[in-house]
């Protein structure tokens, strides 16, 4: 009895293993199949608009011009700077409007479904609702500027000086409260004992702030980090809507960068070499980020 | 068994004859591009009808989607098959898909009769035999309405569809750069119409910020459209930016230094957030009254004229940009439309490219999408020119006019260009900084 149930559990895990193997297989290819054609496509030169020419092997040429090419280096720092830019502001933000929250008594759900409100407004109509509130004659800024005696409006988006601030704002208008929703669900996860004890023991809000919420909401804080990291890095849609990269090269983004190069340029193959660029990039910073969170045992 | 089996091979014999005569009949119907029972030469029922009766025959039309310009044509198209006799469907498809969709069907036997054909694959499409020439029909009077010929389209227009002396497409859809100007301000300050940029730049400056406009607006976002403008001032001072081969860099340092001179002088006198203005945003800008003089596409100008957008209609007059009085100069934006090599179907194909390109047809679309047509006879048309005041200035700006530059190459130097001009303008570039970057840019025409 024993040996042939033995048998039906050997049985049952390879059809187990059978039934599995195709479905996995299928994952497998739609996640690697278009990634791994990405990096053979970054290895040939393909201009789109000379089809009659071929696709010549190029082998790491288009890898050595990206590491000699200044717009990759001014694209990547405009980059940078929103990513810390954005992330930063929306993670301070973020963290002052969720601890408010929590301490809030009444109103609590209203204030958290309107908090919510900007996030699920596609990044597209985000970009042009700024764009119309800040345009320097139409707009609804320049109109309550002009009350107050600014006649003639601001250029948010067409001065270099204020371009990326101006896109780092839209991006904080949209996705603080992606963090204040993190965030908040964090401190409501902290057990109200640790609260009671720290209060028993004469802590006030900064110690009880630092030495207990700020730790008991680390794994959220990292959470937030990679994610918001991640998609800053990539930003596209806002900056393409509101500024094009410019005035000049001032709010060129790796992505836009990326977008020009295979969609207006048609170079494919630079294209595909600046897509593979940046999915190592975001890699990276993504390992970095996981790696914290797994040492905080979140994932174990 | 046996009965049957004759019975069968009779059978089969008979349906071999009658497919053998129905091929004999198509290929003798066909093989002068029109079928049985057609007549090429059949005068229209109205004056500004299509030539020809084409009964039964189908065409397609193969062109990019987009309205309402698809719309338009679909129009003409329905008035064309209701006036003919003929079927001619429309065959859209997103404009990324377009060249390729096209050089698939027309490489393989192609069920296309016509196709909308974009200046920078033009070329390649004559070059591989995909086009049908056209200039017999052009020249034959009995395929066209009375006096029209090759000679009834603006010269400079027409010949953008002429390949190694042959003309195989028809266009529509022209645009350039004029100059609009308030006249009720320009009135108002004693100034009279501006003859040259330099007159622009002094009534710009005069007028800035008088009655609550700037002196001038002017597309500034890296659209395209700056490239533009700048090329219709290079044209102006009989400078272009590469020779005929498209390989070799043709620009002017004086000519480029002027040019430039006059965006970052103008940009003075424009209004804040220039440099983040599409073609749209400038004629919203002076549609709303927020500008005395404006410089830009065709098709946004129309909003100035526009009473649902405009609080300034008939205030506006029009010039071409000239760097010297009566030498004018304009960048010729347009669409080509040819027939297909291997069309059964030419005689009708023409028929309707000559009835949708020409002044009736094109003074319908005009109205409705702004675009403009490119017969002379479209430029004085009463009905066209009392609600698109631009078109003499259009007409004059057309008289000196280099292409939209279509080169495979040149989206990356344009963008260079733009980026260069708005350096200039911010103050990060001195001019003969941003010209140079603009000849370094040009060294990218060879790929």
């Amino acid at each position: 009895m024993t040996a042939q149930n033995t048998q039906w559990d050997r049985g049952g895990r390879r059809l187990g293993r059978a039934m599995i193997a195709l479905p996995a297989l299928i994952l497998a290819l739609l996640i690697f199949g278009p990634l791994i054609y990405s990096i053979v496509l970054s290895l040939y030169k393909w201009q789109l608009t000379d089809i009659n020419s071929g696709k010549p092997f190029v082998g790491f040429a288009n890898y050595v011009h990206l590491f000699t090419d200044p717009q990759v280096l001014n694209a990547v720092g405009n980059t940078l700077i929103y990513v810390v830019g954005s992330v930063g502001t929306e993670l301070i933000l973020g963290f002052v409007i969720a601890s408010a929250l929590f301490e809030m008594t009444k109103g609590r759900k209203l204030a958290n479904s309107l908090i919510l409100l900007p996030m699920i407004i596609a990044p597209v109509i985000t970009a042009l609702i700024w764009r119309y509130m800040l345009d320097p004659q139409f707009g609804l800024v320049a109109q309550v500027l002009s009350v107050f005696g600014f006649k003639g409006g601001i250029s948010f988006f067409g001065t270099s000086q204020l371009a990326l601030p101006s896109l780092i704002l839209v991006d904080v208008w949209q996705w603080t409260p992606f963090v204040i929703l993190i965030l908040h669900a964090g401190m409501l996860g902290i057990s109200e004992e640790q609260f009671e004890a720290a209060r028993i023991d004469g802590a006030g809000r900064w110690r009880i702030l630092r030495s207990i919420v700020l730790p008991g909401i680390a794994p959220q804080i990292l959470l937030v980090l990679l994610f918001r990291t991640m998609d800053t890095y990539r930003i596209f849609d806002t900056v393409f809507v509101l500024t094009r990269g410019g005035p000049g090269t001032s709010t060129e983004t790796i992505g836009l960068y990326t977008y020009q190069t295979g969609f207006s340029f048609f170079d494919m193959g630079y294209a595909m070499t600046l897509g593979v660029f940046i999915l190592i990039t975001v890699a990276i910073i993504s390992s970095f980020y996981i790696r914290l969170l797994r040492r905080r045992e979140v994932f174990q | 068994m046996f009965a049957t089996q004759h019975g069968g091979r009779r059978t089969v014999l008979t349906v071999a004859a009658l497919s053998i005569s129905a091929l004999l009949l198509t290929s003798c119907s066909s093989s002068g591009g029109t079928t049985t029972g057609a007549n090429p030469d059949a005068k229209p029922k109205t004056a500004d009808g299509p030539y020809g009766k084409f009964p039964g025959e189908k065409l397609t039309l193969s062109r990019w989607a987009g309205d309402p310009w698809t719309a338009g044509q679909q129009t003409a198209a329905t008035a064309w098959n209701a006036s003919t006799g003929g079927n001619l469907t429309l065959a859209p498809v997103p404009y990324e898909n377009l060249h390729d969709k096209q050089a698939l069907t027309l490489s393989s036997g192609s069920d296309y009769d016509i196709v909308y054909v974009h200046p920078s694959w033009f070329g390649e499409f004559a070059k591989a035999g995909y086009l049908a020439p056209i200039d017999k029909y052009l020249s034959d009077p009995k395929r066209n309405p009375p006096g029209f010929s090759a000679a009834s389209y603006q010269e400079s227009v027409l010949k953008q569809g002429n390949y190694d002396g042959t003309q195989y497409c028809l266009p529509d859809f022209v645009s350039t750069i004029v100059v609009g100007y308030r006249t009720d301000l320009f009135q108002a300050a004693g100034l009279s119409a501006p003859k040259t940029v330099d007159d622009i730049i002094a009534d710009a400056k005069a007028l800035n910020g008088k009655d609550g406009a700037s002196g001038i607006v002017m597309p500034g976002k890296a659209t395209g459209a700056v490239s533009d403008v700048f090329s219709s001032l290079l044209t102006a001072q009989d400078n272009w930016w590469y020779d005929a081969s498209g390989t070799k860099s043709t620009l002017d340092t004086t000519a480029a230094t002027n040019a430039l001179n006059f965006y970052t002088s103008a940009a003075k006198y424009a209004p804040t957030g220039l440099l983040n203005m599409a073609v749209d945003d400038a004629a919203t800008v002076a549609a709303q009254g927020k500008a005395a003089i404006v410089v830009d596409t065709t098709p946004s100008l129309s909003a100035l004229e526009d009473t649902s957008k405009s609080k300034t209609v008939g205030k506006w007059a029009y010039v071409p940009l000239a760097f010297t009085a009566d030498k004018p100069g304009g960048e010729l934006i347009y669409w080509n439309w040819c027939i297909s090599a291997k069309s059964k179907n030419k005689d009708a194909a023409y028929s309707f490219l000559q009835f949708y390109t020409d002044t009736a047809q094109q003074a319908k679309v005009a109205l409705a999408a702004s675009t403009l047509g490119a017969t002379k006879s479209f430029y004085t048309d009463k009905a066209v020119t009392s609600k698109l005041p631009f078109l003499p200035a259009v007409n004059a700006a057309l008289s000196n006019s280099n292409p939209q530059p279509s080169l495979a190459t040149w989206p990356k130097i344009q963008t260079a260009i733009e980026v260069a001009v708005q350096d200039a303008i911010q103050g990060k570039k001195t001019t003969a900084q941003a010209v140079a970057a603009m000849q370094d840019a040009l060294k990218g025409l060879t790929g």
